[in-house]
């Protein structure tokens, strides 16, 4: 029931079901596919030459990959991010399940905009959902200046 | 800095890239492997490096054994054939990078960076990107950066492969004085006869993952021990059992003793050597190389019927090392 860290987890009273890491737990799942889809391609592009050019420089692993590998892969992986960033706004039945909907505490934007409508209370529902829109035309023009870039 | 390799052995799953391999390579000499795709020798070049383990058998550096001495700390220069140039830097980011990796002083980086673009002949390319360079440029590139941290073994994987015809045969006279300049122990991987026997002091010739004989230029070209290595260093006819060099067929207008009569198919003239191709009264094809002097002399042209004879060629028998000159006048 516990799985293999539930119990010992659950011994340390570090709750994760119905609060915070539940929520971050449950975002990064549907989330972290999409930042890997920008990333693996780069990566098998660029090959693994330039790291071994590093290492016969005297660049350790950990050098090697500050150095070397992650400024070859950074565009995408902010684009990653922020597709992903896109994503885990969005994001209801993950959330849904795992938060508990507590009001002020394990409520996201998506879940609230649900709640506000269910309860007549439209208004605030609109007002949530156009703070959602802003968020997601900002991300979606900061993309676009970051597509920009990386053709230059 | 000497290197030895002594009985070397390693396998890619069911392949055998490298099958109890010996050498040994003088401090401060220019030696070439030389061999065709899959014989085993950038392998050879990589676990000197320190890129590849061994199965069996051992590298020595300066005598010193360094199977449990990492990449990093071995010390040698490596240039890879496609360049593995850092795109994301400038030239001269490239080129600091063993140096920052090892905390060398600003000032003292900015100095030798600067020795290092003047030796490459890149002045004034310092604020550039590899992806702004020509290939002959970035492959320069490739060795500044290499010999930046002062190796004492510098390690070329096919470095002109990727380059075109002229830039190729620049670039490896140009190595040939930076070997004089610098005098570092290099070993360098190719495909092209003509490139090790241009530039290095020793040929080391692979074969299958085996060595097949190890010697200077023209020690190969004039005493091959194999089939293999006289058909590889070099253009061959066979003549029956026997292999001849284009050079070595004697062309005379008419019949003597020793002399086969041969009809010419096709002349080809290369500038200062003209190609003859020929058909003996047999049916086999063969071809001479002979100057342009002579072809005008003996007046050869298509159709007509000349008369050959080796005047060096060599059997090599069957699981024998052993060589016999054939004729000679």
């Amino acid at each position: 029931m516990n799985g293999w860290f539930g119990g010992a987890l659950a011994n340390a009273s570090f709750q994760i079901i119905f609060s915070t890491p539940g929520i971050v737990l449950a975002t990064i799942f549907v989330s972290l596919p999409f930042v890997c889809r920008e990333v693996v391609p780069v990566l098998q592009e660029i090959g693994d030459e330039q790291e071994q050019a590093a290492h016969t420089l005297g660049a350790s692993p950990w050098q090697t990959f500050w150095r070397v590998t992650l400024p070859a892969i950074r565009w995408g992986v902010v684009y990653g991010v922020v597709l992903a960033t896109a994503r885990a706004l969005g994001e209801f039945g993950a959330v849904s399940v795992v938060s508990g909907q507590i009001s002020g505490k394990t409520e996201t934007l998506p879940l609230f905009v649900q709640k506000e409508f269910e309860t007549f209370d439209v208004a605030g529902a609109y007002a949530a959902a156009v703070v959602l829109a802003v968020i997601a035309l900002a991300t979606l023009f900061a993309m676009s200046r970051l597509n920009r870039k990386e053709k230059v | 800095m000497g290197i030895t390799v002594e009985g070397a052995t390693k396998h890619f799953g069911e392949f055998v890239a490298l099958d109890d391999v010996s050498i040994d390579v003088p401090d401060g000499s220019l030696t070439a492997l030389l061999g065709p795709s899959g014989s085993g020798k950038s392998t050879l070049l990589r676990l000197i490096a320190g890129l590849e383990q061994p199965d069996k058998g051992r590298v020595l550096l300066s005598g010193k054994e360094v199977g449990h001495v990492s990449v990093q700390e071995r010390g040698v220069g490596f240039v890879f054939q496609h360049y593995a140039a850092f795109k994301h830097m400038t030239v001269r980011d490239n080129v600091a990078f063993a140096l920052k990796i090892r905390k060398v002083p600003r000032d003292l980086i900015k100095q030798r960076v600067k020795e290092l673009m003047k030796l490459v002949q890149l002045q004034g390319m310092a604020h550039r990107y590899p992806s702004q360079l020509s290939g002959g440029q970035r492959q320069r590139m490739a060795l500044a950066r290499a010999l930046a941290a002062e190796p004492k073994v510098l390690l070329l994987d096919e470095p002109f492969g990727a380059l075109d015809a002229t830039v190729r045969k620049d670039l490896r006279q140009w190595l040939r004085r930076l070997h004089d300049e610098v005098h570092v122990t290099t070993i360098f991987v190719t495909h092209d006869q003509e490139e090790a026997m241009d530039i290095a002091e020793q040929i080391v010739v692979m074969n299958q993952g085996r060595i097949e004989q190890t010697g200077s230029p023209r020690d190969l070209y004039e005493h091959p021990s194999s089939e293999f290595v006289m058909s590889f260093v070099g253009e061959v006819n066979r003549v029956g059992d026997a292999l001849v060099r284009p050079h070595d067929l004697d062309i005379v207008l008419h019949p003597d003793d020793g002399f086969e009569e041969a009809m010419i198919e096709r002349v080809v003239h290369l500038g200062f050597e003209v190609r003859v191709e020929l058909t003996l009264a047999d049916g086999e094809h063969l071809w001479a190389q002979v100057t342009r002097v002579q072809s005008e002399e003996l007046e050869l042209e298509k159709g007509h019927i000349v008369y050959v004879r080796p005047s060096r060629a060599k059997v090599f028998r069957d699981g024998e090392p052993s060589t016999e000159e054939l004729a000679a006048a």
